[in-house]
């Protein structure tokens, strides 16, 4: 009976509770909002059905042409034809993208794309860039051919389960066949071999789904295809279906195991780049490094009055703690100063730093300027670092995205790189004053790290416009103020990017990735005509973001070593040190007419447009039947269907309870929910019948009916805060089956509302929250129908709080109070690993409930190994715990309140410690060791309780 | 004339399936003449091999007729005197008429069979999941012998009497084809995607390091070995005692089989992943980009070169006046010879790759969409 309670209440909570919003289901969690509503279109072509709408349309043309390349590309290396068209859904920001419904969670900010399993629909956005949009586009597409592949030869073979590829492998192999090998990959190979510390094929799991894992399994990839050839990459997928597992493939493929071909490719890179160290330095050997912790970007520097006189800051991004932080140091470095100015991702205000994306500027004044999310679109902020306050915010209306604010000399304009909500990235320039925007550049190629001269006159930027930035290449340019103009400073198929002026401004120092890997180089301008450019540094990993400091006589960037940034300081190096350049001519380098058409749709390809129209098709159907030898059978389907869209969601449930056939009819179980998500309100409706029998505390066995429908609303006031409401309407019939007792029998028909406000910032370790709020704070309030009269009431109060005490430690504590009013009361159980430690789980209940815990999170073990007879078993994170929790239960049932097993014992707590180790995303499981105490004495001994569930 | 060799045909198939039902004629039959012109579908490279019947078709062929399986058909078929050998996943080898498609027997066995079926007078040599050679009189159901292949996915070379083979532990085994004692024994010691072929001249190995080698049929001694500097996965040509090959990475040579002297050798930067056809006077392929090309058999030179909608996967197929290709991108093309022009395409509904054979006057392709599809001239 229990059991049978068990499951149909799951799956009624599932079924209501996930049709509501994506994040009640979660109780807490933050949330997705969609802030604008797009006039869908759909492009067809011979392969694809693209979606878009009208404010993009030059990039779904451009996404449907590179599409069609793409797949002419990969079905010659897969030796595959898709015969379906692939749905592609275009956004023209990352912030719009941000936004989707076709996966319910929320996107990590840089997510640059992804595929979606069940109806294997791409998903990208448009960064502003175009090469880099064509390589997600081509990224994307081998994932569906993977799929597809694996899929198809499986069938064709018979087989109903295939070996599942590793992520490695897919993401290597994506990256390999989109991304042609950069410099960044090569950074990161040259790295982790110089390093020491080159993760093999055995131990990739270890890096399992980070950027490393990505570049790792390129190399690997790259490795294979070389050696052996894409085409036995093309039998690789052929051969799928005859080995049980990838590494049988392998074998099965290329007649070696795989940590065979793993020796043989790290011996490729030891060869490849062990002899890059005898011309080559690391950055730390040269460099002094300033940062200790985390990872480090975009140093500004910033001079403050202190009491020695004026001194030099560094403002500098982090990320430590799981979140961007802007933070700022001395020029010796954090060990003697590090402060916290701006935390990102913990408010509303600044809800993303972009932190990988948008540089930092500070003027004389010691005026900080930065961009941050805030709500739907970015907000320009200018933070007076000696007050330690933000005094402006200047946003835009028509444009989405802001980053890389610099500063005029005058100090009264701000140049940024802003994006519109078409995709276009381009120059404007910022009047503080007024908070007006002008918009400097206006075409299609992206515009980066503009940087003004010192005489006001010159920006120079970055910019693809070269006639080879249609394949990533970006140069320098200068932009004229007085006139418009645009000229170029630098040419060639390779990266410069992060132009810096002396004070003179003769010279421009800069970051070029043209002799390997990005190094700093020195562009002097000789005459007004001509120029000469000369690299400055020669290490062997990246070096990015150069800033200069102390009167151009050094230079602040961040630099990639050992697996992490870092900020760093060195004496600007002599630029007579190696080869020169040639002098070049200005006029020679580029001019406007030099330059690239986004592509358009070929003709042909092009089989019209049309309106987009919602078609629901199945997401997933599952159905399950079990018997009990006591609650007897029960069986049922479950089944959910949305909108290529994701925007318009629909959950259907039906199962049976019956013990016999006349029981049939009256034991159906039924649910239908819809959900609207394509505003900022989402919206649901839904219709119920459920029918069961189970045992209560209070009723003893019951007999319970209810059915009618729902409405129901959430409204996110941002992404960390939302109000819900909802509606429902229903008959419930319920009696206890064992006894007459008319206290014991309930008939109502009812009309409930419920609202909440619930707040969630916290972020999670992995076993739980480790910093933040979750508050949910909400009460019902039920009437009869029949003459609206009142029939019951809840309220709820959880409010928890999370004080970071270390990188993986912290104070937690919840307060909770549940109570329950009227007729048919809700009760609430308290006890257990999930509530009041120490006492059995459901050990009270009544219809008042008084929580609070305390608890102290500590780190024992980061990663632990085992191997067992059936296989190995990975630990995560396991954690320690030390807590005291108290709590009370009453009742005010007069009936209840005087039998033991149910009344209050009074005010109870408990204490202990206990361990926590993570398996993963599956659970947590949870070793508690609790003494009671009646806050009279303290018991003797330690009851021990295991469970799993993550932390509150 | 014609009606004896129906009553032939139904002798060969009543003792199939005598066979079948355990009961059966107690001799092989001698298969040597081949009146109804079937190309015999030995493994890749023998003399047999090279893929040209000299069916001619006075006008353009149409599809005669189709036979729908129950699965996807990914294994080249076999012809063999009216008749179709076709595998299918489901672990069976259907014996189908090549004049209707009407199937006439169904073998079973224990794993798929999984390259195509070889046949040698009566004797059809088997790849049975990749593990056991069997060599099985197709006509009175007789197993005559097996071996163990150790995980050789390829098709075996038959020359005369010889059965040579290279297995999944990187031997190349000759054994005698009707007792299947072993002959001889060699280890390759490199990994070999490409089939082995060869002639009474020579077995050719083409290992994936390029390095071509050749070995005496007789004893495996090898002959000679030539650095082709290309990756070869498919089965090159074998013209009297001139082999030509073309690579995965773009190059195409020929090579005198007894000497080993190269002939010609150019690197055309078309990748071919499938078998090669030669009528000796072209050199005929399809490539992973998508062209259909025709060498000068003597110069090497292109002759033509010309793009399709899809990569060929699979080599042609060649009559006297077509080259007939076959497609990933679901499509049959009926090329003429001389100038490369398609002359007709033909859409099925499914991938195909796998390459056209020729039987009694008509082609056969089959395809991913479980269709057996007969092109020909209608009977008048």
């Amino acid at each position: 009976m229990q059991r049978r309670l068990l499951v149909a209440s799951g799956i009624i909570c599932l079924i209501l509770l996930s049709a509501i919003t994506s994040h009640a289901q979660y109780y807490f969690g933050q949330n997705k909002i969609q802030y604008t509503r797009f006039d869908w279109q759909v492009l067809t072509t011979e392969h694809f059905n693209i979606y878009f709408y009208p404010e993009e349309k030059e990039i779904a043309d451009a996404a449907a042409q590179l599409a069609e390349e793409s797949y002419d590309f990969l079905q010659e290396k897969f030796n595959h034809t898709i015969e379906k068209k692939v749905p592609f859904i275009v956004y023209s920001s990352p912030v719009f993208f941000e936004q989707t419904n076709i996966i319910p969670g929320l996107l990590p900010e840089n997510v640059a794309g992804f595929t979606e399993f069940f109806k294997q629909r791409v998903v990208i956005p448009f960064n502003g860039s175009f090469a880099d949009f064509a390589k997600v586009v081509r990224h994307e597409l081998v994932h569906v051919f993977t799929m597809q592949k694996i899929a198809y030869v499986a069938k064709m073979h018979r087989r109903t389960s295939v070996a599942t590829p590793p992520l490695w492998f897919t993401e290597g192999l994506a990256e390999y066949w989109s991304d042609g090998w950069d410099s960044q990959a090569d950074m990161f190979m040259r790295d982790m071999t110089i390093s020491g510390r080159i993760v093999s094929v055995d131990e990739l799991y270890s890096i399992s789904g980070t950027f490393l894992m990505y570049k790792v399994g390129q190399s690997l990839l790259k490795h294979i295809g070389e050696t052996y050839g894409d085409d036995k990459l093309a039998d690789l997928f052929d051969n799928w279906w005859k080995g049980k597992t990838f590494s049988d493939n392998i074998r099965i493929t290329y007649g070696k195991t795989l940590s065979e071909i793993g020796a043989e490719w790290e011996y490729d890179l030891k060869k490849t780049y062990y002899p890059y160290l005898q011309d080559q330095e690391l950055p730390d050997r040269i460099a002094d490094k300033l940062t200790r912790d985390g990872y480090n970007l975009k140093p500004a520097i910033f001079t403050r009055n202190t009491v020695d006189g004026p001194k030099e800051f560094i403002a500098f991004k982090t990320y430590r703690m799981g979140y961007s932080k802007i933070a700022e140091m001395p020029l010796e470095g954090e060990k003697s100063h590090f402060k916290t100015l701006i935390k990102g991702g913990r408010s509303e205000q600044f809800e993303s730093l972009h932190f990988t994306e948008s540089g930092l500027d500070a003027n004389d004044d010691g005026m900080l300027a930065f961009a941050s999310k805030n709500q739907e679109s970015d907000a320009l902020y200018i933070y007076d670092t000696d007050r330690r306050k933000i005094v402006n915010k200047i946003k835009s209306d028509s444009l989405i995205a802001i980053s890389s604010p610099a500063w005029s000399p005058d100090g009264a304009s701000i140049v940024i790189e802003g994006m519109t909500r078409g995709g276009r990235s381009d120059l404007y320039l910022v009047d503080i004053e007024s908070s007006s925007f002008s918009r400097l550049t206006n075409d299609i190629y992206t515009d980066k790290n503009p940087s003004f001269s010192h005489d006001g006159q010159f920006i120079a930027f970055s910019s693809d416009r070269g006639i080879s930035g249609r394949n990533g290449a970006r140069n320098l340019y200068l932009y004229h103020l007085d006139s418009g103009k645009i000229s170029g400073l630098t040419s060639g198929d390779h990266i410069d990017s992060y132009p810096q002026w002396t004070k003179d401004d003769k010279r421009i120092v800069f970051c070029s990735d043209r002799a390997g890997v990005m190094n700093l180089f020195i562009l002097d301008r000789l005459t007004e005509s001509s120029i000469v450019s000369h690299q400055l540094t020669n290490f062997v990993t990246g070096i990015f973001d150069p800033v200069l400091a102390s009167s151009d006589s050094s230079v602040v960037f961040s630099a990639y070593q050992n697996f992490g940034f870092h900020i760093y300081k060195m004496d600007l190096p002599d630029s007579s040190k190696y080869d020169l350049d040639e002098p070049v001519e200005i006029a020679d380098l580029w001019n406007a007419g030099e330059t690239w058409k986004m592509p358009k749709l070929d003709g042909q390809l092009a089989q019209g447009s049309a309106k987009y129209k919602t078609q629901l098709s199945f997401d997933i159907a599952q159905s399950a039947v079990s018997y009990d030898a006591l609650g007897g059978t029960m069986g049922g389907l479950q089944f959910a269907m949305t909108d290529i869209l994701g925007n318009h969601q629909w959950y259907f449930l039906l199962y049976n309870t019956a013990n016999t056939k006349s029981d049939f009819l009256s034991s159906v179980n039924f649910g239908a929910t819809y959900m609207n998500k394509t505003r900022r309100v989402n919206f649901g409706a839904g219709i119920f019948h459920f029918y069961n029998e189970y045992a209560e505390n209070y009723y003893g066995y019951v007999a319970e009916r209810t059915y009618g429908g729902l409405l129901a609303a959430s409204y996110p006031i941002s992404r960390y805060r939302r109000l819900e409401t909802s509606l429902y309407l229903r008959k419930l019939e319920k009696q206890s089956t064992i006894s007459n007792d008319p206290a014991r029998r309930t008939n109502a028909t009812t009309g409930t509302m419920t609202i909440s406000y619930i707040k969630d910032t916290s972020i999670w370790d992995p076993t739980g929250p480790i910093e933040g709020t979750r508050v949910n704070i909400g009460m019902t309030q039920s009437v009869r129908l029949k003459d609206l009269n009142y029939y019951n009431s809840t309220y709820n109060v959880d409010f928890r709080r999370y004080f970071r005490l270390g990188q993986a430690s912290a104070y937690a504590s919840r307060f909770m109070y549940l109570h329950s009013a009227g007729q048919d009361k809700q009760r609430y159980y308290l006890g257990g690993s999930w509530s009041l430690r120490g006492y059995p789980r459901r050990e009270f209940y009544a219809n008042n409930m008084l929580l609070v815990n305390n608890e102290i999170r500590f780190p024992l073990v980061n990663d632990l190994f085992i191997g067992f007879p059936f296989g190995n078993m990975r630990f995560q994170a396991i954690r320690g715990a030390l807590f005291f929790d108290v709590g009370n239960s009453w009742e005010t049932n007069k009936e209840m309140a005087e039998n033991p097993d149910y009344g209050s014992k009074g005010v109870v707590g408990s204490l202990g410690f206990g361990i926590r180790a993570s398996l993963g995303y599956v659970t947590v499981l949870r070793f508690d060791f609790s003494r009671r105490t009646d806050f009279k004495s303290v018991q003797n001994k330690y009851d021990f309780d295991f469970f799993f569930g993550w932390n509150f | 004339m014609e009606l004896l060799k129906k009553t032939f045909s139904l002798v060969i198939l009543g003792g199939v399936i005598a066979a079948a039902c355990g009961c059966g004629p107690s001799a092989p039959i001698v298969l040597k003449d081949r009146p109804d012109g079937c190309l015999w579908n030995h493994s890749g490279g023998s003399p047999e091999r090279s893929s040209y019947s000299d069916i001619s078709f006075s006008q353009q062929p149409g599809l005669l007729w189709v036979r729908k399986f129950k699965y996807p058909l990914h294994i080249e078929p076999t012809g063999a005197l009216g008749f179709l050998l076709i595998s299918t996943p489901d672990n069976k080898l259907h014996v189908v008429s090549a004049n209707n498609g009407d199937i006439y027997a169904e073998i079973s066995f224990k794993e798929p069979v999984m390259a195509p079926v070889v046949i040698s007078d009566s004797m059809a040599v088997l790849n049975i999941g990749g593990y056991r050679l069997m060599v099985e009189n197709w006509v009175d159901r007789q197993q005559l012998w097996e071996a163990d292949l150790n995980g050789a996915g390829g098709e075996p070379l038959v020359l005369g009497d010889k059965l040579i083979w290279l297995d999944g532990m990187g031997y190349l085994r000759c054994f005698d084809i009707s007792q299947g004692k072993r002959i001889w024994d060699r280890k390759i010691d490199r990994t070999v995607s490409a089939p082995v072929s060869g002639s009474e001249l020579g077995i050719l190995i083409f290992p994936d390091d390029g390095v071509l080698e050749c070995f005496d049929p007789r004893s495996g001694r090898l002959l000679w070995s030539f650095d082709t500097g290309a990756r070869i996965r498919n089965a090159p040509v074998i013209v009297e005692d001139q082999v030509i090959f073309c690579s995965a990475d773009g190059q195409a040579a020929r090579v005198n089989l007894v000497s080993g002297q190269t002939v010609w050798y150019h690197d055309l930067k078309l990748p071919v992943y499938g078998p090669i056809a030669s009528d000796g006077q072209g050199v005929y392929f399809g490539t992973n980009n998508r062209f259909i090309v025709r060498l000068d058999f003597e110069t090497g030179d292109i002759v033509w070169k010309n793009r399709i909608a899809g990569p060929v996967k699979a080599g042609p197929a060649l009559t006297e006046q077509m080259a007939v290709f076959t497609s990933i991108d679901f499509n049959v093309y009926f090329v003429d010879k001389a100038s490369g022009l398609v002359k007709n395409k033909f859409k099925t509904d499914g991938m195909i790759s796998t390459r056209p054979i020729t039987c009694q006057n008509k082609i056969f392709v089959v395809g991913e969409d479980m269709n057996l599809y007969c092109f020909g001239l209608p009977e008048e």
